[in-house]
């Protein structure tokens, strides 16, 4: 495969995704109208979790193989069915009139933004698209998983389903190893791992872009800018080849699904629509990494104690409706996401596993849980004031929240606070029981602390509004 | 303007991890521009690692099977050598240091793949060998079964008898019958235990065809063993080379004794 041929390859296997992705952005009425740019950034993850959602249930529950006369129907059919609505809606004359106003003002600090991001962007896929896979998680579980459904043609190949073949952590979710597939099987791309690395590497953008537009909308252009430099600037979350989109690992996806999906249902106003794609969203999580069930029930718990706030508040049940009701489908969508992965679970005898049921059964007296956590405490510590890993990030971010706390006297903040702190009670709830909490933290809680960082981001951005929306004019800002 | 402040700050102190982050990432992808995954790989992983894995890759089909043992004494080497070889079914059976087995199985299994892969300490190539020779003993028709001939031509060219040796050591020499046909298998013992090789090899034997008549083209009628000892077993030890043909015929050579140092 020539580099060129691999290159072009590596831009189809994202475009198939991302189209599919705006194929449904079209069809869902509060993201159709949005920037296109915004809609790329949902789109990314949208797109991937349909389409290998779709693929993991043709071949789970229907037996239909891993291949591209059955991948490629599945990524097609939302891409012309958006095309197919936007043309029917370009014929009506109401959609034209609701379009909202662009405010085309550049400032300096965008153009600054704007580079950096485009900057990062081009050098992870510079990076991925010439270096094959080296970080540990990607060679152990998640590519390798990829090659036995690939070869198999099918997410219960003979390797996982036969306990005797060694094979690490075979019950984990398979989203990730199902998008390298698809796009190998599409394009008929010979066992070369460096064009669904790219794959992992598109997750960044789409990052970035969801939260500069979420934090816009919620905190205004200024604070949205502020905060999207923060983000771009934090090195794990850009840099990271063990855990963020320079890697094959699965925590960086999760960040997006967990943070795209709480977005969707904490939607003022989003109704059904917004329930079917924070659904999807979060049932993306479930299917990504073990930690994306309870993160999702986090979030989807989160929404609920909002929506049912509003209630308390006294609407009217047509409005009650509204709020609620994405809470509601979001969470039958997660729960047939968990559902299947059970079933799919059961179909394969685990082993070379960290056995997380009999980690319980052997924890350590209840007495003894805080000595164990406290263990892990100098690592959690020095992890995070890692200036290589977060600069000053852990300073800032307390101080801007502290300073701007006037925006976040708003209701949603409730819930993007819980879905900050849920994978880091997850991460030190996992320590307390471990045999090993200080090991275990070493290699996971830069991780538990991406997880959570897209709420983490929104509501800096709610913060830095106060901060900026009158002292600071200009060009610059 | 405290929180800007902050803001400005975290920006100073950032940035220069950012900038050098876009350089390692460049220089990454500049240093395998233009070279195809072997290449690529071969410049990430070493080339000797990168050609053994290929070589592994030729004599097992996709879909089939292997015996993986881990002689690397390093966490994660093992999943790497997996990951390289899948999406080829790998049935890990344990741990070797140096003589040392840490097997999960007692012995070679009846439906036993045909190859045993070594993983080797990082960086270093992982080796095949057939699992008939792993195991020792299991050869498809038991020894005794076959018949003694001192007539085949074969030899042990090192190590010479009562020789010293340091470190890591080679058992070599050649088999070929009269003819052109190469020995079936040779099975190599030390102190009378089939000890897992290092690396073992086949390779052609120019100087053999030139100097026995007779004997036709040599390509494969070397053979090479490698082998590392632990430390605790300085001393005197013996080698002993069985070389089997086609047609159920057997050769001993050896005893040869040796001492060896770390």
């Amino acid at each position: 495969m020539t580099e060129l041929i691999r290159l072009l390859t590596s831009v189809a296997g994202v475009t198939l995704y991302a189209a599919a992705g705006l194929g449904l952005t079209e069809l869902v009425p509060r993201l159709r109208r949005r920037p296109v740019a915004e809609r790329l950034g949902w789109g990314w993850l949208l797109g991937v979790a349909f389409v290998t959602g779709g693929c993991f249930v043709a071949s789970h529950l229907f037996g239909a193989p891993l291949r591209r006369h059955v991948i490629l129907p599945i990524a097609l059919a939302p891409t012309f069915l958006g095309i197919a609505h936007s043309w029917l809606e370009r014929r009506t004359i109401a959609s034209t009139q609701q379009r909202p106003p662009r405010d085309r003002r550049h400032t300096i600090l965008f153009f600054v933004v704007l580079a950096l991001s485009a900057l990062a962007t081009i050098a992870l896929f510079a990076e991925a698209s010439t270096n094959p896979i080296r970080d540990w998680d990607g060679r152990m579980t998640w590519s390798t998983q990829a090659r036995y459904f690939r070869e198999a043609g099918s997410v219960s190949p003979r390797a996982l389903t036969e306990e005797r073949w060694y094979v690490s952590h075979p019950q984990y979710p398979p989203l990730l190893p199902l998008m390298q597939v698809g796009v190998m099987e599409v394009f008929n791309v010979p066992d070369d791992e460096r064009v669904p690395r790219v794959l992992y590497a598109a997750f960044l953008p789409a990052y970035l872009l969801v939260l500069f537009f979420a934090a816009q909308r919620w905190a205004g252009r200024r604070a949205a800018l502020m905060t999207t430099l923060v983000a771009v600037l934090a090195p794990f979350l850009v840099f990271a080849s063990h855990g963020g989109p320079a890697g094959c690992y699965s925590d960086f996806p999760l960040a997006c699904f967990l943070g795209a999906g709480l977005l969707s249902v904490l939607s003022a106003s989003g109704g059904v629509w917004a329930g079917m794609t924070g659904g999807l969203l979060l049932g993306a999580a479930v299917l990504a990494k073990n930690e994306g069930f309870p993160l999702a029930i986090a979030v989807l718990f989160a929404g609920l104690v909002l929506a049912l706030g509003r209630l308390i508040r006294g609407l009217r049940r047509r409005a009650v409706a509204r709020f609620v009701s994405p809470v509601i489908v979001a969470t039958l969508l997660t729960g047939a996401a968990f559902a299947l992965l059970t079933s799919w679970r059961t179909g394969i005898p685990n082993r070379f596993d960290e056995r997380y049921e009999l980690l319980l059964k052997a924890r350590p007296p209840k007495s003894e849980l805080v000595a164990h956590l406290q263990s892990a405490l100098p690592v959690m510590v020095s992890k995070s004031f890692l200036r290589a890993d977060w600069g000053i990030l852990w300073v800032v971010v307390p101080l801007v929240l502290l300073a701007g706390r006037r925006g976040l006297r708003i209701p949603a903040s409730v819930p993007l606070l819980a879905a900050v702190a849920a994978p880091l009670a997850l991460g030190m709830a996992v320590y307390a029981v471990h045999w090993d909490p200080a090991g275990l933290a070493e290699v996971t809680w830069n991780r538990f602390l991406l997880d959570g960082s897209l709420p983490l981001f929104v509501l800096v951005a709610l913060a830095f509004r106060p901060l900026t929306e009158r002292r600071i004019r200009g060009y610059f800002f | 303007m405290t929180a800007l402040a902050a803001l400005a700050a975290y920006v100073a102190v950032s940035l220069p991890f950012f900038v050098g982050n876009i350089v390692v990432k460049i220089q990454e992808a500049a240093s395998c521009a233009g070279k195809d995954l072997e290449g690529a790989r071969a410049r990430v992983f070493g080339s000797s690692y990168v050609n053994a894995i290929e070589r592994i890759r030729d004599e097992i089909p996709k879909d089939g099977t292997y015996l993986l043992a881990d002689g690397s004494g390093e966490q994660g080497v093992a999943n790497w050598v997996r990951f390289d070889l899948a999406p080829r079914r790998a049935w890990f059976i344990g741990r070797l240091k140096g003589t040392k087995r840490e097997l999960e199985i007692a012995g070679r299994p009846n439906d036993s793949p045909r190859f045993v892969v070594v993983a080797r300490p990082n960086g270093e190539a992982p080796f095949l060998i057939e699992s008939t020779l792993f195991f020792g003993g299991d050869f498809p028709e038991d020894r005794r079964k076959r018949r003694k001939d001192d007539q085949i031509p074969a030899s042990i060219d090192a190590p010479a008898e009562n020789a010293s040796l340091r470190g890591r050591f080679v058992v070599q020499g050649w088999c070929q019958e009269i003819g052109g046909r190469p020995c079936a298998d040779i099975q190599v013992y030390v102190d009378g235990q089939p000890l897992s090789a290092e690396i073992f090899e086949r390779f052609p034997r120019p100087d053999v065809e030139a100097v026995v008549p007779g004997i036709g083209k040599c390509d494969r009628a070397g053979y090479r063993a490698g082998y590392v000892l632990d430390s605790s077993e300085r001393g005197p030890h013996s080698v002993t080379v069985f070389v089997f043909t086609d047609d159920g015929r057997f050769r001993r050579l050896g005893p040869l004794k040796f001492s060896w140092l770390p």
